[in-house]
């Protein structure tokens, strides 16, 4: 059951390999999880070791009814909502994790209470009673609500309320809150478009490249538009500049060259994931300096599709500041329809070379994880995975980047299961087991041989030598 | 020299130690809560942890074994020198009280472990639903031995309320001997 796809990984955090199952929920999970489960107590999970434990014939069942997919389709139907925090601290986890199960805040009907858990859970246990820790807890979270609100706000989302609602609904998880700020900004920028399309402007590519420009202004794109009409001085240039971001003329030398770094030598930094990690840093720091969608834009008409291939590898505060820009951080139309070909070539030349390096422990199908930094949140692939984020510009012919990038590398998106899997990046942190806190476990016996159960003669002997050893250890510490 | 120093005043000051087995669910967390004084996020024992408490001029020695049920014929290893056993029982896990009373009796049925002190922690009060000590000592049929001191103590391993009282018993009763 464990190969099956779907229970092959943690299904809370994605850990390859989990030993460990939660058999009332029909769960698979790592260790760490499965002790965090425990911490919730068996009124919520029942945590057992798949090999270590018994298991009678109605658990085995209720295992292969559920499965990973399907319990995660109940418990957190939208991950992209609610994406499992990455290289998170256990409190981290512990908090996604009583959320997702204890407090059911992730489902999407919570009504409908299936038979397995309300055999188990009576639904009127009654919530705990807060006490002075729970009390303190809320205090910091809601000191944390303050920084995260003021970061959002220099992230460019202006409105301070709506930026506190959504943060309160995602219980301060700043990643999730970006999105359904991403999310309500995309949609503002529809609006936007139909008072243009009413305003009599009906092309809608002019009207999305000219609300683009004007940084989602729909006075001036229409007065943009209009200029458009009139053909007196409708210059591109020109009007990039009159847009707000100057900003952009004024790149450094210094930026020019960790720019042009992945240029110049593509085959190179893509097959060496190293180095690609440490252009996207350096690409993360120049949009930190800048923070402006321009520099992008600018990217673009360099004509540097490889750049464009990165862009969805950015640092989580850059992939949100650029997602907030919405419609116009996109680069401009111009540069873009110009290089389609040479983006297509190379993204299959991407994906080739990431076939070649797939053999050690990454998934071959999803290059973007193999060149992620270790520092990004899942909230960048979900920008990029998640046709609804991706915006209004998926339908049209402006094909941007990102529609390239999906479309080439074979991925599909559809189903949300499978758009989680991708997300979570199980397979790119492939040592995640050696940041479990260690306390003294003997580890021939986390690898939980299958042959267990008749080799108590050799266990034994691990046992008794490592039992000396540990006595002395800690006597001496001691 | 130093340790025989070190073994004349312990033997003046009343210093001791204690060898003690924890076995049951999330001992981990207990221990580490009796060590650390704080709550720390374990994770399911396989194999085992050993920590030396002190407390009260006694020294614990407490081995923590994981105790899924393919590995609990290893518990036995771990009883020669046992002087004081702690058995964490989940309070509130009414399914699996009875598995827990049929491992106890049969850890305290073997020839080692006959003259070992037995301290039940009902584990997990502060989760609803959670049954009292005395309904904890009733399941598990604690009344029935007599020739042995036995003592259930309600303990929280989050808050860690109740787990030194219980190692002042085991420290207490291990004098009288």
């Amino acid at each position: 059951m464990t190969k099956q796809p779907g229970n092959d990984t943690c299904a809370d955090c994605g850990v390859k390999g989990p030993r460990w199952a939660s058999h009332n929920l029909g769960l698979f999970l790592c260790i760490r999880c499965g002790g965090l489960h425990r911490k919730m107590g068996t009124h919520i999970s029942k945590v057992k070791s798949i090999s270590l434990d018994s298991w009678t014939p109605e658990q085995i069942e209720n295992m292969r009814q559920w499965g990973n997919l399907k319990a995660n389709a109940k418990w957190n139907p939208r991950p992209e909502f609610h994406p499992v925090p990455v290289n998170a601290s256990d409190s981290e986890m512990e908090r996604y994790i009583r959320n997702k199960y204890e407090k059911q805040i992730y489902r999407e009907n919570p009504d409908k209470q299936s038979t397995h858990l309300s055999s188990v859970a009576p639904p009127s246990t009654p919530p705990r009673r807060p006490t002075n820790n729970s009390i303190l807890k809320y205090n910091n979270e809601r000191r944390n609500h303050d920084l995260a609100l003021r970061q959002l706000k220099e992230m460019g989302f202006d409105d301070n309320t709506r930026n506190r609602e959504v943060l309160d609904t995602t219980n301060g998880d700043l990643g999730a809150t970006i999105e359904i700020l991403c999310k309500l900004s995309k949609r503002s920028a529809n609006d936007k478009l139909t008072q243009l399309w009413n305003l009599g402007f009906q092309d809608e590519t002019k009207n999305r490249d000219a609300l683009r420009r004007t940084g989602g202004n729909v006075e001036v794109a229409a007065a943009l538009l209009l200029e458009a009409r009139n053909p007196v001085n409708n210059n591109s240039s020109k009007v990039n500049s009159a847009s707000h971001n100057p900003i952009a003329t004024s790149q450094t030398e210094k930026q020019r060259m960790h720019v042009k770094l992945p240029v110049s030598q593509p085959s190179q930094s893509l097959l060496d994931s190293p180095s690609s990690q440490q252009i996207s840093f350096q690409q993360s720091q120049i949009t930190a300096q800048n923070s402006s969608q321009n520099l992008w834009n600018s990217f673009g008409s360099q004509g540097t599709g490889l750049l464009n291939l990165f862009t969805p590898q950015k640092s989580p505060s850059n992939v949100f500041s650029s997602m907030n820009n919405g419609t116009q951080l996109r680069p401009v139309s111009s540069g873009f329809g110009q290089n389609q070909n040479q983006f297509s070539q190379v993204n299959q030349f991407t994906q080739q070379n990431l076939t070649d390096i797939g053999g050690n422990g990454f998934n071959s199908n999803k290059p973007f994880g193999n060149m992620r930094p270790p520092i990004s949140g899942s909230n960048g692939m979900n920008g990029m995975g998640n046709p609804d984020l991706l915006g209004i510009n998926f339908n049209t012919n402006n094909s941007n980047t990102h529609n390239n990038v999906l479309t080439t590398n074979g991925n599909s998106y559809g189903g949300i299961m499978q758009q989680q899997n991708s997300m979570i990046t199980p397979r790119m942190m492939p040592d995640r087991q050696h940041s479990l806190p260690n306390f003294g476990n003997v580890s021939t016996f986390t690898n939980n041989t299958p042959g267990f159960g008749g080799e108590f003669g050799q266990l034994q002997q691990q046992v008794t030598t490592s039992n000396f050893a540990m006595q002395q250890q800690r006597t001496s510490s001691v | 020299m130093g340790a025989s120093v070190s073994k004349a005043l312990a033997r003046i000051f009343g210093n001791k130690e204690m060898r003690i087995l924890m076995l049951g669910l999330d001992a981990a967390a207990i221990l580490y809560k009796l060590k650390l004084n704080q709550s720390v996020t374990t994770i399911p024992t396989v194999g085992f942890n050993v920590e030396t408490v002190t407390y009260k001029n006694v020294k614990f020695n407490v081995w923590d074994v994981g105790g899924q049920d393919k590995i609990r014929p290893l518990w036995r290893h771990y009883y020669t020198g046992t002087q004081g056993l702690i058995f964490v029982v989940d309070s509130q896990d009414r399914d699996r009280i009875d598995e827990a009373r049929q491992e106890l009796h049969r850890i305290l049925s073997d020839r080692e472990m006959k003259d070992c002190l037995l301290l039940v922690f009902a584990n997990k009060q502060d989760l609803p639903g959670a049954m009292s000590p005395a309904e904890v000592t009733e399941k598990l049929g604690l009344h029935r031995m007599k020739e042995r001191s036995w003592y259930v103590h309600p303990s929280c391993a989050t808050t860690g309320e109740g787990l030194f009282e219980g190692l002042n018993w085991l420290s207490q009763n291990a004098k009288t001997k």
